[in-house]
């Protein structure tokens, strides 16, 4: 416990003695203010929409927040430091994940300034609110999660940055190309099926299940729940299961390396 | 200590590591020397245990590094080739991070990281940031790195590499110093700096060993005659006649020539010193001596000695 602290003081840290931090959390204010601000002037602010807007900029956000924990370590010859100390991989893993997620709980909580604005104004604060701030962060950690996996895979930042947004988009995409996926395979197993072994209907309900199973890997769809104010175990369980999942495949990727190249 | 028995590394065709043992008692300094290339880096990655082997054992105090990792670390303190620093850190933060990861506990870590500071001499740059430091200073965070939890064993890959002279003789010191009270392997190319520290030496090229020695030994096999410089003021061809006719003295050649000032060098037997009767001879001629020195053993000399090669390799993956 204490070596992940000393991991997680030191990357915390380092947020803050490079510009990442302060541009992080400056970009964040910045267009969630101005977002609130400008619909205040509508006379009508939600900080549930708002919240939302925000997760549509994780893509980018999230990225920034994460593609130094490995890769920098890599390229400047520091991870020998941690890799030769006596310290477990995995409390390497959970101490820097910790740290980002750190840094965009700080991120998160500076909403809460209009939270108080709304209330003063009289605005209504409810449960859907605080449904979607787990949601929130929830999906937040999921992302950081991948962004820390894929930044365990490269020694190039800028690379890991830039693989990191791509995947990001293509979960953005996900509802898009699961009905796509759906329809493909439909259209296939109709051209494929000459013989006529499978009924129209068989064939359509294949392709609702390749839709359905990509819906299902999709984390976004999980986050519904949460925003109509039904908390259930199952989505919590499932996000934080794939958090897990994406920094066990993390401590795997990092030592496997050291078992087959330098 | 340390034993490391039929160690091997492929990197897919390459074979960087190729069955090596050796062992390094309590209170030993081992030299690990060899071109570039050789495998030194490669070795010292693996028994620090950042890096597996593909076959073979390491053991540190009797505990396998893969096999009990975090025990084996714990008596380990490694400086790399490059040291492992953060350059957005003062010296004094990021050794109290080390120590936080070194599990060096709360009460007594300032002294200690105090006196690792004190040992390298870089106090007066404790309150610097690492990246406005230059190479000797950092050279020497990186010591003070591994000196913390007071590690039994000390792994330096190149302590001296990129320093000044007078830096190089300061770390040597040091070296020399810390070797009191720890079990050191320390890594170079150049024989003169292992000599001058190690009490044994391994030599590798590509990935083997081909020496294992005490420094004393090594030096002599390391040549079958002693060589000397020489610079007198004189007529070269006499010169050269005068010293061949010296019982003792197996060949003289001259290196270079300039305003009637003749450098050479002559070779005797090992177990001879011809150096006084050079010196009258030189003296009845009148042809005064300007400099004379012994010329050291080279590590290339020393390979050609062990390997029978004439080629010594210096390229490759270290």
């Amino acid at each position: 416990m204490k070596k992940i602290q000393a991991i997680y003081r030191r990357e915390l840290n380092a947020y803050f003695k490079s510009p990442i931090g302060y541009v992080l959390l400056a970009i964040f204010v910045f267009v969630s203010s101005l977002y609130f601000a400008v619909n205040l002037l509508g006379y009508y602010a939600n900080i549930a929409t708002e919240l939302n807007f925000m997760q549509g900029l994780f893509f980018v956000l999230i990225p920034i927040l994460t593609m130094k924990t490995f890769a920098e370590e890599r390229r400047s010859g520091t991870e020998i430091l941690l890799f030769t100390a006596p310290i477990t991989t995995p409390q390497i893993v959970i101490g820097k994940y910790l740290a980002a997620l750190t840094l965009f709980l700080i991120m998160t909580a500076t909403t809460l300034i209009h939270v108080v604005i709304t209330v003063l104004l009289q605005g209504t604060v409810d449960v859907l609110l605080l449904g979607t701030y787990v949601g929130f962060i929830l999906s937040g950690a999921v992302y950081i999660s991948i962004g820390v996996l894929i930044s365990s895979m490269t020694s190039n930042q800028i690379i890991a940055a830039i693989v990191s947004v791509v995947i990001f988009i293509g979960f953005m995409l996900l509802d898009a190309i699961a009905s796509l996926l759906g329809n493909f395979t439909t259209t296939i197993l109709q051209n494929l099926d000459f013989l006529n072994l499978l009924s129209a209907r068989q064939e359509a309900a294949a392709g609702q299940a390749v839709t359905a199973a990509v819906t299902w890997i999709n984390p976004a769809t999980r986050l519904v729940d949460f925003a109509s104010g039904i908390f259930r175990l199952t989505p919590i369980v499932f996000l934080i299961s794939f958090t897990l999942l994406f920094l066990y495949l993390t401590v795997q990727v990092l030592e496997r390396r050291r078992w087959t190249q330098s | 200590m340390i034993e490391i028995q039929n160690l091997s590394k492929h990197y897919g065709d390459i074979i960087a590591v190729d069955d090596v043992s050796f062992r390094v008692e309590k209170g030993e300094i081992l030299g690990f020397l060899g071109p570039n290339g050789a495998g030194k880096t490669t070795t010292m990655n693996i028994l620090t245990g950042y890096i597996s082997a593909s076959s073979g054992v390491v053991t540190i105090d009797g505990r396998d590094i893969l096999e009990e990792p975090l025990e084996a670390k714990r008596r380990i303190g490694y400086l790399p080739e490059a040291p492992p620093l953060y350059v957005d850190m003062t010296v004094m933060e990021y050794l109290s991070f080390v120590a936080d990861l070194k599990g060096v506990p709360r009460r007594g870590r300032a002294a200690e990281i105090a006196e690792a500071m004190r040992l390298v001499r870089i106090t007066d740059v404790s309150h610097r940031l690492v990246g406005n430091l230059s190479k000797g200073y950092r050279q020497r965070v990186g010591i003070a790195q591994a000196l913390l939890g007071h590690p039994e064993v000390l792994v330096l890959d190149e302590p001296t590499v990129g320093l000044d002279p007078k830096q190089i003789i300061e770390i040597r010191n040091t070296i020399r110093d810390l070797g009191k009270d720890h079990t050191i392997i320390l890594s170079s190319h150049i024989l003169p700096e292992v000599s001058a520290i190690c009490d044994r030496v391994v030599i590798i090229n590509r990935g083997r060993i081909v020496a294992l020695d005490d420094i004393a030994t090594l030096n002599d096999r390391s040549r079958a005659t002693r060589e000397m410089e020489l610079t007198v003021e004189g007529p070269a061809r006499d010169i050269v006649q005068r010293l061949r006719v010296i019982p003792g003295i197996i060949d003289a050649t001259v290196l270079r020539e300039k305003d009637g000032i003749v450098t050479l060098t002559y070779e005797s037997a090992p177990d001879t010193d011809v150096r006084r009767q050079v010196f009258y001879e030189m003296a009845r001629n009148t042809w005064p001596i300007l400099d004379t020195h012994g010329l050291e053993a080279t590590l290339e000399d020393v390979f050609l000695q062990v390997t029978g090669n004439v080629h010594v390799p210096t390229e490759g993956r270290e």
